[in-house]
């Protein structure tokens, strides 16, 4: 077990001079005010033994999470330093310095008791091996931080359970535990598993989507009259060869070249050999002589029928017209004559009109004369003779004769004149139909010049352009047919090739969706899914193995503690019943069981009942409770605990004076197996450490810090 | 598993149903056995444990065998003893599983420390005996494909007059 025997401390914390302590008896009392340098003197203890462990977030302790080194008040270039000097179970000595650099990074020496002096690496593993314990170790083990020690029995029973594996040394135990937890083996091992299932899963669908062609295809060809033995590369290349042999022939019997076809050695070639075969089939659909013929008559025989319609509209047109105009042909000559009898007549009744009108004029103006008044009605107005009633006399003339003679006259020339209008209105209409059957005419002399163009010979008015062109039609149709027979045999023996493509295609896609699934199949026998395989097998191996160690491991942990539960539990139970003075516990039951999940330690406390204490204890109980594992801890022995010597700091906090005596009575029990330094600020708890503890004591008194100095320390 | 044995093993898994098709895999087991040149094979149809081989060598198994086309078999107390009372002969107790899956192959794993009860095969793993896996299983892909039609034909009838040929007791 490690002891302290002196400690130097310069510049840290609240320290600014260096300041020296002997530990020389049993109990070690700081004794101040707070704010006077007490738990920097400790924190001094654990940095020089543990370094940056302590500090900041890795320390799991809240206030220390921002925590300074160096004195605030120093120069940058100050030494900062804790110097301890320890001694081992064989009383062998060991100077320890630590000195602070920079945030993160301080110097180590160890001087052993030769003089050989470590740094660095060395002298942290020389360290490593004396303490054989973490800062968290210390901090359970040895140090009674408040913190620390209540989070024993407050916080979640994971923590608890693994502050109480530090208190009873089996840290070990538990980081292996934890390393084996953390690496999560298990859970790679089924995300390998699930990953390599995923894997066989996707060639699994791709394999069924394979065969799910290959049966569609398969079925495809059992209809299109292809046999199981056909469905391969043989058969697909003999197919190929008859379609080159085919279409060589057809080419020579139907006078076209043929490209030199090549057939394929493999199956893989058949794609290109298809390609050029497909171009040389629509080839010879389109270039076969006997098609060009019959698409040459068909063309011919589009022009003949419609040479034909429009022969028959336009003869039918013209005939409409022609029997139109020959009825009015014969009404024309009648017409014409009586137009012109009716210019007769119209001029001679004009020269009646005319003569009618002159004699008519001169017996107006005498009427109107005789009319006037003052003249004489009876005298002539010509001869001057006396005419009796000669007014009388004259309209009489005027309305028996003449009146009706003009009246009469103009009637008829209005009706003479209206006939020769209708007549005129009757050759209006005559001319123009005169003038359709002309165009008629016209576009019949056109169209059996295009007729007769197009047959090649001339149609003379004699000729019967219809009959013409029915025996040209008839000719050509009995060309077609003729024709018909030829291409239709051709194209049949095209589609009979085309159909062998289609079957040759069609073993080529089965060939390639074999050929597909095989290669999928091929993977399972691949060496890298052999591996895979094997790789499974190991990590399942590993997993089994790591799972065993785990066991063996938690039993051993099981084992020891349940040794050292047996062994600490009495000294707990008498702490804590003296301690906490509780009425209603009169026993405590400490026991150690291993958690099926975790396999790990799982620790109870229970009353005389068998009730579990923690729910039903107040804070200043859980503050006893905790105190009595850490000091009844104190009471193993072993490689385990490997410090000899504990650090409280105020640990009467809130406490009456009950309490105190009786936590007194305990530390003097606790100081057979080891030193105690005790931090105070409590003087009622000073005077019973000085007064009932029955080991020597050594004092330090803390006072009137100031920033420039320090603390005031004084040795008592 | 070649896709090959896989689907004649699927298509007598079809016709036959689950509990015959455990038996006809149990016989193909046994002339994989004897193809692999073991001598001294017995087979057993009703009780006991399936199959026996012992080489040449002094290898000696005792086998059970496990078909399942789920991930997991069910390993029971009365093949655990019944493997336990051929240990003191000299054999070592093995469970043979084979999941009927495209990706499959069979799994000889050594019960030693196998507690009975439902098995996933994968947890198998770390007791699986690769070595005698490579040595015997390409035999038992060579027996289903040289006596698949006759065992779609005939089933059981039909291995058990092969076994016989091939000198392996049958006991019934």
């Amino acid at each position: 077990m490690v002891t302290l025997k002196r400690l130097k401390i310069k510049g840290f914390r609240a320290y600014m001079e260096d300041k020296e302590f002997i530990f020389d008896n049993p109990v070690i009392l700081l004794f101040g005010d707070n704010g006077t340098g007490k738990s920097s003197t400790l924190n001094a203890i654990e940095w020089c033994l543990f370094g940056n462990d302590c500090i900041g977030a890795k320390s799991a302790i809240r206030e220390r999470i921002d925590w300074e080194i160096p004195n605030r008040n120093l120069g940058s270039s100050a030494d900062i330093y804790v110097e301890l000097e320890l001694e081992d179970e064989n009383t062998d000595a060991y100077k320890i310095l630590r000195r602070w650099i920079s945030k993160t990074k301080d110097e180590l020496r160890i001087t052993l008791l030769d003089g050989q002096s470590l740094e660095g690496q060395n002298a942290g593993e020389k360290l490593a091996q004396l303490l054989k314990s973490s800062f968290r170790d210390f901090l359970t083990m040895v140090y009674q931080h408040q913190e620390v020690i209540r989070a024993i029995l407050t916080q979640e029973p994971r923590e608890r359970n693994d502050a109480i594996d530090r208190l009873l040394g089996l840290s070990d135990y538990r980081n292996i535990l934890t390393g084996i937890e953390t690496g999560k083996l298990q859970t790679k091992q089924k995300k390998m598993c699930g990953d390599f299932d995923s894997f066989t899963r996707e060639i699994d669908v791709a394999l069924r989507t394979q065969e799910g062609n290959l049966k569609d295809k398969r079925g495809k060809a059992s209809k299109k009259g292809l046999k199981e033995n056909q469905l391969s590369e043989k058969g697909a290349l003999e197919i190929a060869s008859k379609v080159k042999g085919e279409l060589q022939k057809l080419g020579l019997e139907s006078g076209l070249s043929v490209v030199d076809l090549q057939v394929p050695e493999q199956w893989t070639d058949l794609y290109e050999f298809q390609e050029i075969a497909d171009g040389e089939i629509k080839r010879f659909r389109s270039e076969m002589p006997d098609v060009k013929k019959q698409e040459d008559l068909f063309k011919r025989r589009g022009e003949i029928t419609a040479l034909k319609q429009q022969y028959q509209q336009t003869e039918k047109d013209y005939n409409r017209v022609k029997s139109k105009f020959d009825v009015k042909e014969k009404e024309s000559d009648k017409l014409r004559r009586e137009v012109r009898e009716l210019e007769n007549k119209i001029k001679e009744k004009e020269k009646q009109l005319s003569e009618a009108s002159a004699k008519g004029a001169v017996i107006t103006k005498a009427l109107g004369y005789l009319q006037l008044e003052g003249i004489d009605k009876n005298v002539c107005p010509v001869c001057e003779t006396e005419k009796p009633d000669l007014l009388d006399h004259v309209e009489r003339e005027w309305t028996e004769k003449y009146e009706k003679l003009v009246g009469t006259v103009e009637d008829e020339l209005d009706a003479f004149k209206n006939r020769q209008n209708e007549i005129n209105t009757w050759f209006e209409e005559y001319n123009r139909i005169k003038r359709s059957f002309e165009d008629g005419y016209r576009r019949v002399v056109e169209v059996r010049k295009e007729i007769g163009k197009a047959l090649g010979r001339e149609i003379t008015t004699e000729d019967d352009p219809d009959v013409i062109l029915n025996n040209a039609l008839d000719g050509v149709n009995k060309g077609l047919e003729v024709l018909e027979e030829a291409v239709k045999s051709k194209q049949e023996r095209l589609d009979g090739i085309s159909s062998l493509m289609g079957k040759m295609q069609l073993i080529a896609d089965i060939l390639s969706s074999e050929e597909k699934k095989r290669i999928v199949e091929q993977i399972q026998e691949s060496s890298e899914y052999l591996r895979m395989e094997e790789l499974r097998d190991e990590m399942a191996i590993l997993v089994d193995d790591v799972d065993k160690i785990k066991i063996a491991i938690s039993e051993a942990s099981y084992e020891a503690a349940e040794q050292k539960v047996a062994a600490a539990g009495e000294a707990i139970d008498n702490y804590f019943r003296r301690i906490a003075n509780h009425p209603a516990i009169t026993k405590i039951e400490f026991s150690v069981s291993v958690d099926s999940r975790t396999a790990r330690n799982s620790y109870e406390f229970k009353d005389q009942n068998g009730k579990y204490l923690t729910p039903t204890l107040n804070q200043g109980g859980l503050n006893a409770l905790a105190l009595s594992i850490f000091l009844g801890m104190t009471s193993l022995k072993g490689e385990n605990q490997p410090f000899g010597f504990v650090m409280l700091d105020d640990p009467s906090q809130s406490s009456g004076s009950g309490y105190k005596e009786k936590l007194v009575e305990v530390l003097d029990e606790v100081l057979d197996k080891r030193m105690v330094i005790l931090s105070s600020t409590d003087k009622e708890l000073q005077e019973l450490v000085l007064s009932k503890i029955t080991k020597a004591k050594t004092k330090y008194t803390f006072s009137d810090w100031i920033p420039e100095r320090g603390p005031e320390v004084k040795k008592e | 598993m070649r896709t090959e044995i896989y689907e004649q093993l699927k298509k007598l898994h079809d016709r036959y149903g689950p509990q015959e098709f455990g038996k006809l895999c149990q016989k193909f087991l046994a002339i994989g056995f004897q193809l692999a040149g073991y001598d001294h094979i017995v087979e057993r149809g009703v009780q006991g444990v399936d199959v026996d081989a012992a080489g040449e060598k002094g290898e000696k198994y005792t086998i059970e065998v496990k078909t399942t086309v789920k991930k997991s078999v069910n390993f029971e107390q009365k093949d655990v003893d019944g493997l336990q009372k051929k240990k003191v002969d000299g054999y070592l107790g093995v469970l043979a599983v084979l999941r009927l899956d495209r990706f499959a192959n069979w799994v000889f794993a050594k019960v030693e420390t196998i507690k009975p009860g439902s098995l996933v095969i994968d947890s198998l793993r770390p007791y699986r005996l690769s070595e005698l896996e490579r040595e015997i299983c390409p035999f038992i892909d060579e027996a289903i494909n040289q006596h698949f039609e006759g065992t779609m034909r005939e089933s059981q009838k039909y291995l058990d007059t092969v076994l016989r040929q091939k000198g392996v007791e049958v006991r019934k």
